[in-house]
Formats: structure tokens, sequence, C-alpha cells
């Protein structure tokens, strides 16, 4: 019986440590498309919303990421239901409806800040931006 | 005697050997289960590391540097402007990296901490850069900043511009990505000028001379013109017609000495025609500015706008991607993928490209030799 156990766990621990080696792309394989599957599958589920005062906007994720790099933090705000970007067509046709729960900032009681859900920030991630969540 | 030692020697072997056959499966997968969470609980050692560069023929005296005494490497490395994480300060230094780009921080120390990092030990100085274009502020804990549309004189633009290049400077930066020159801001309605296009061509212009007169490199941007007009989430690298008009605060931001144009990842075409590719990869457009523009010309962040999704899906596509970039006529190449070794992988690739004469290295030079001398750098060789 405990030979079985072992024999589990030493199996476990050798599967862990090849899927480890394997996220290791180095140099200059380390541009690869195949990691863009995963990337496609965040991209289309995330939503980002610049506020600036009353106005709102909604951002593509490649101009979300770039923009997010740039603020100081982001901070989890338990999710906030962004309503006023209703009458907003810029693609994201759902925003209303949509809980945010992520605003990111360059100071934190700016009148401009972006809100965003969780797809979008490990889309960044994903992307190899720096984006800052305390 | 001798008989006891047989009888006691033989039950010992047995012992053993019987303890062997029913603890050695045990004692082996033990052994194995400890090897692999040894293996697998070391932390990772990052295996990317950069000697410091000792073949630099630099004279500090004279500020003399004699760019034959740099690699094929390290003159790629100074066309790359990337993020300036802290903690790569060192890597970066030794790489040769031509400049980064510091993000918001809360506080004045806190910026000239970080700079200081960058400066401190850098054989060649870095451009030290940010994003303040108004609207969005990454000095705000600070500093206020109107927006840009929010500036409604040319004499307003120039005091502005002063002003902030003023605190820029005393913070240690030596290079902004602003002003937008763009006629109009869709995409956050808060980055353009207001006015007519020779309105927004004057502002632009005060602004500029406001910063570069205390010591900040100003970026005309996003040549040519149209790139916060045209939106499309469906698509990624979209297409724009430029008019005459979205030209003339280009031809006036850099008639009147602006050290910099950034390019566009937009696919043009009207007064300025990029031949259906876009815009920061299109040799044909970048000459088209070299014959009016001697300043620095930077590409447009190369993560944005998903600049990759014009190549067709390929294993090579990445490849492709830098070897356009370099090759187009690109002076400044902005990545700021956080990874160093990433920014490594893309210098390999462009290295690997001259050295296949994809690339002529003496196109490389140029562009090293004009960010050497904006750096205020005297060269030689």
């Amino acid at each position: 019986m405990i030979n079985l156990v072992l024999f589990i766990i030493a199996v476990s621990l050798g599967v862990n440590l090849l899927t480890k080696d394997s996220l290791n792309l180095t140099g200059k394989s380390i541009y690869s498309w195949d990691q863009n599957l995963d990337q496609a599958v965040l991209k289309a589920e995330a939503k980002c919303v610049f506020n600036n005062q009353e106005e709102q906007f909604s951002l593509s994720p490649e101009q979300c990421c770039y923009q997010l790099l740039k603020q100081y933090a982001c901070v989890g705000q338990g999710g906030e239901l962004v309503s006023a970007a209703a009458s907003l067509d810029l693609g994201f046709s759902s925003i209303s409806e949509t809980l945010l729960g992520i605003k990111c900032y360059t100071a934190e009681d700016s009148e401009q800040y972006f809100t965003l859900n969780k797809e979008m920030l490990d889309y960044c991630w994903s992307e190899g931006y720096d984006v800052k969540l305390e | 005697m001798s008989s006891w030692n047989k009888i006691w020697s033989k039950s010992l072997k047995n012992s053993w050997m019987k303890n062997w056959v029913e603890y050695g499966p045990t004692f082996f997968l033990i052994a194995v289960v400890l090897s692999l969470s040894v293996l697998t609980f070391i932390p990772e050692k990052s295996e990317f590391y950069v000697e410091e560069p000792n073949n630099i023929l630099f004279d500090s005296e004279t500020n003399t540097l004699d760019l034959s005494s740099l690699t094929l490497k390290q003159k790629l490395a100074q066309m790359v402007i990337t993020y300036g994480k802290e903690s790569n300060a060192e890597i970066y230094q030794n790489m040769l990296i031509g400049g980064v780009f510091i993000d918001a921080r809360p506080s004045k120390s806190s910026f000239k901490r970080s700079i200081q990092k960058f400066k401190d030990k850098a054989v060649v100085p870095f451009f030290i850069t940010l994003d303040l274009e108004g609207c969005l502020n990454p000095l705000e804990n600070f500093y206020n900043h109107p927006a840009l549309k929010d500036i409604s004189t040319q004499m307003d633009a120039h005091v502005i511009g002063a002003e902030t290049g003023y605190i820029l400077k005393e913070l240690g930066f030596n290079l902004n990505f602003a002003p937008v020159v763009d006629l109009e801001d869709k995409i956050m309605g808060c980055r353009s000028f207001i006015g007519t296009p020779e309105e927004i061509a004057s502002k632009a212009s005060s602004y500029i001379s406001g910063l570069q007169e205390q010591g900040i490199m100003a970026v005309a941007k996003h040549y040519p013109g149209k790139t916060l007009d045209s939106y499309d989430s469906h698509q990624t690298v979209v297409q724009a017609v430029i008019s005459a008009d979205d030209l003339v605060p280009f031809r006036e931001a850099m008639s009147k000495g602006v050290s910099a144009v950034m390019v566009s990842h937009l696919i043009v075409s009207g007064e300025v025609d990029s031949s259906a590719k876009p815009s920061v990869i299109s040799g044909e457009l970048i000459k088209r500015i070299k014959q009016e523009f001697s300043g620095l010309i930077i590409t447009d962040e190369i993560g944005m706008l998903g600049l990759v999704s014009y190549y067709p899906p390929h294993p090579e596509v990445y490849t492709q991607l830098f070897t356009d970039l370099f090759s187009a006529g690109n002076d400044l190449i902005l990545n700021f993928d956080r990874s160093p070794e990433r920014i490594n992988g893309m210098i390999e690739i462009v290295e690997r490209a001259v050295r296949e004469g994809k690339i002529s290295e003496e196109r490389i030079d140029n562009s090293v030799r004009k960010i050497l001398t904006a750096k205020g750098i005297r060269v030689v060789g």
C-alpha cells in the first residue's frame, strides 16, 4: 500500500517537473506562435473601460495593456457594475452587464482610471506586460 | 568457533536479503520522491545573464565613443527602448539597451531613486523616458498636468510644455513620448489638442519648444495621424485614409526641430501610403519621413494593436516582424516586454538577420549614430 502511494507521488512529481521544464522556453525559441491559443481565449473575454470623469471609453485589449502598464497600481474592487457604458457602442455590446472587478490608476484619487476584468489582466500578463496588481 | 561464525554470517546474510526484498522498493521509492521533491522545489535560477561589457571605447572626458568598438548585438540593443523594471537595471546596462520606460510612481523621490538605478554604472547613458501626454498623468501624485484638449492657447501650450520639461529634468528624464499631434482622440477623448489643423500644429509646436528648452526631447506622434481615430474591436491592425490636414502638425513639428517622430501601426493610404503594410514596417513610408526629417524615428510600442496579427499565423512570425521593424529604417524600437530574456531574443533574431545579409550593418550604424548623437555623445569610428 505504502509503495503504491509513493509510486503515485513520484509520478506526480515527475509529471510536474516535465511540465515545468516545457514552459521554460528560452533564447531564440522564446517567441513562439503556440502560446497564442490560450491568449485568444483570454482576449475574447477581456474587457477594459477607460473612465474620465463622466465619460467612459471601451478599449481594445492591446490598447488597454499598453495603458495599464503605465499605471501605478491595480486593485481588486469586488466587481463594479459599469452601467454608464450602456450607451457606448464601441465593440463590447454587453459592458453594461459586465462586472469589472479591477481598477487601475496613476493616483488613488484620480478622475482618470481603468476598470477591467480578470481576463484582461491575464491577457496582458500573457502578452508580457508588467501590470501591477496589489 | 568457526562454525558459529558461519551460522551467524549466514543468518545475517539471509536477514539482510530478506529485508531488502521486503523494504527495498519502499526505500527506492522514498529516494525517488525525495530527489524529485528537491528538484521541484529548488527556486528557479534565471539562466539569462549578461556580463559587464569591457569592449566599449568611451572617453568620458571628451564624451566620445568609438562606434567600431561596439559589437553588432550591442548596437542593436542601443536601438531598443524597453520597460524599466528596476530589478532589470544591471542586465540592461550590461546589454547596452538604448532606453528605458518608467511608469507611474507615488512621489518625486521614488522616481528619482528608480531613475538613478538606471543611471548608475551605465556604460552608455540610457534614454530615460515616460509617457506624459496629457490626460493620463504618471506624475499625478505630485504634479498636475492638464489634458491636451484643455490647453486653449499657443502661449499656454508653451508655458505648460516648459513647466513639464522643468519637472521632468529635475526627476532625471530626458525623453517624453509627447505630444500627440493626431487631430482627434476618439479612443480616450483627451490626448489631442482641439482646433483646426493649423491651431493644433501651432499649439503642439509651442508645447514641443517648451519641453525641449528644458532639455527634454519631445516626440510628435503618431505619424501619419488618424491613429487615435480608427477603432475596430474586431480588427487589430486597422486601415485609415490620410488627408493633407493630418500631416499639418507633423510638418510643423519637424520643421521646428522636434527631436523625434513616432510611427503608428496603421495601414494608411491617401496623402501617405504605407503600401498595404502597417506604417511601422513600411520602408517606403519611413524613407519618406527621412526625406524631410533628420531626427529620430521611433516605433509605437510593438506589442500594441496586434501588430503581429498582420502576418499570417506561422512559427516564424516574430522573426519576420522583428526583421521588418529593423529593416524598415526605424531608429528606435519600443518593446515593453517585461522579460530581458525575450528582449534579448528579439535582438538575437535581428542580429541573425544582419549576419544573413537581410539587413545591412551600415543601416544599423546610421541609426546608432543618430541615437548616440541625440544622447549628446560624440561618435567616431
